[in-house]
C-alpha cells in the first residue's frame, strides 16, 4: 500500500484535494433573517417540562393498573382453585367458609382440639353427599 | 427532556446553520431549505421528551431534518403530480437569494458541486454527511439508520466515482 503511495502520489494527492474540496463545499450563505425565524419559534419552556411530567404520570399510573390487575387476576385463580377442592372422602368443601388451610381438612381426621389450638372453631359440618358443598354450623 | 428557552436558543444557535446547510444540499432550493429548517426545529421542540442522550443533539436534527425531507419530498411528488394535470402555471421563485454564490465563483468548486449531484441518492447523501456536514462515520450512520460499515463502504464507492467523473 505504502509502496504504492510512493509509485503514484499524484493520485493519492488528489484524493485529498478531493476530500478537502468536498469540505469547501461547506462554505455556504445562511438567510439573515432565519436565526430570527427560529427564536420566534421556541415554545416555552415549562410546554415541555409539563408534557415530560405528564408522561411520567402516565408511565407510573399505566404500570400501578397492570399490577392491580395482575394482582386481582391472581387473586381469582387462588379462589377458584380453592372453591373446587375436594376432601379425600370426596366431600367438598368451601375454603371461603375454611379458617384454616385445605390440606388439613382433606385428611379430615383433625379433631376438635387441633382445630382450637389454631385458634378457630370449625363452623362447618362436611356433607355426606359429595359435590354438595358445605352445610353451614349452626 | 425538559428544555429551558435559554437552552433552545444555544441549540439553534450552535445547530441552525448546519442543518440549513444540509437541507439546502437535500433539496437545493433555498426555500425549500428554510421551510425544513423551521420545520425540523419544531419538531424538535415537540419531540423533546423522545431526545435520549445516546447520541448528540447535532446528529439527532441531522436524523429529524432527513426525515423531515423524505416527507416533504414525497408531499412534494403528490404536488407535482397534480400541477402537471391542471399544467405548471406557477413557478416557485426565491428573492435573488443565492446561498450557493461562493461555491459556484470557484470554478473547481462550481464542478464539483455539479459531480457530487451525478451520485446515486445515497451515496449523495452519505457524501454530504460526511464531507460537508463534518459528521464522523459512526454519526451518518445514526441519522441513516445504516451499520457504519455499509456508510463507509458507500462513501468509499461515492469517492470513486467522483474521481473517475472528474478525470474524465
Amino acid at each position: 500500500m505504502s509502496q504504492d503511495r510512493k509509485q503514484n502520489p499524484k493520485k493519492e494527492m488528489s484524493l485529498q484535494m478531493l476530500e478537502e474540496k468536498l469540505r469547501a463545499l461547506s462554505n455556504i450563505d445562511v438567510p439573515s433573517m432565519l436565526e430570527t425565524k427560529l427564536l420566534a419559534q421556541i415554545p416555552s419552556g415549562q410546554l415541555n417540562v409539563q408534557r415530560h411530567l405528564n408522561y411520567r404520570w402516565f408511565e407510573f399510573w399505566s404500570w400501578g393498573l397492570s399490577a392491580a390487575f395482575a394482582a386481582a387476576l391472581a387473586l381469582g385463580v387462588i379462589l377458584f382453585h380453592h372453591s373446587t377442592l375436594s376432601t379425600s372422602n370426596g366431600f367438598v368443601v368451601d375454603p371461603v367458609e375454611m379458617p384454616f388451610s385445605h390440606s388439613m381438612v382433606k385428611q379430615n381426621n383433625m379433631s376438635y382440639g387441633i382445630m382450637s389450638m389454631l385458634g378457630s372453631e370449625p363452623n362447618f359440618k362436611l356433607s355426606k353427599e359429595p359435590n354438595s358443598g358445605i352445610e353451614k354450623g349452626l | 427532556m425538559g428544555m429551558t428557552t435559554e437552552e433552545c436558543k444555544e441549540i439553534i444557535c450552535q445547530n441552525y446553520k448546519e442543518i440549513y446547510r444540509f437541507t439546502l444540499y437535500l433539496t437545493d432550493d433555498p426555500i425549500a431549505a428554510e421551510d425544513l429548517t423551521q420545520e425540523t426545529f419544531i419538531s424538535a421542540w415537540t419531540s423533546a421528551d423522545t431526545y435520549k442522550a445516546k447520541s448528540s443533539v447535532k446528529t439527532w436534527l441531522h436524523r429529524i431534518a432527513f426525515n423531515k425531507f423524505i416527507d416533504s419530498r414525497r408531499e412534494l411528488k403528490r404536488y407535482n403530480m397534480l400541477l402537471d394535470r391542471y399544467e405548471k402555471s406557477r413557478v416557485r421563485t426565491s428573492d435573488g437569494f443565492e446561498p450557493l454564490r461562493k461555491i459556484m465563483a470557484d470554478e473547481d468548486l462550481g464542478s464539483l458541486y455539479k459531480a457530487i449531484h451525478t451520485l446515486k441518492e445515497p451515496d449523495y447523501v452519505c457524501i454530504v454527511l460526511h464531507y460537508i456536514q463534518g459528521l464522523s462515520f459512526k454519526e451518518v450512520a445514526k441519522v441513516l439508520c445504516k451499520p457504519v460499515g455499509t456508510v463507509k463502504w458507500q462513501i468509499s464507492q461515492a469517492i470513486k466515482r467522483l474521481k473517475d467523473y472528474l478525470i474524465d
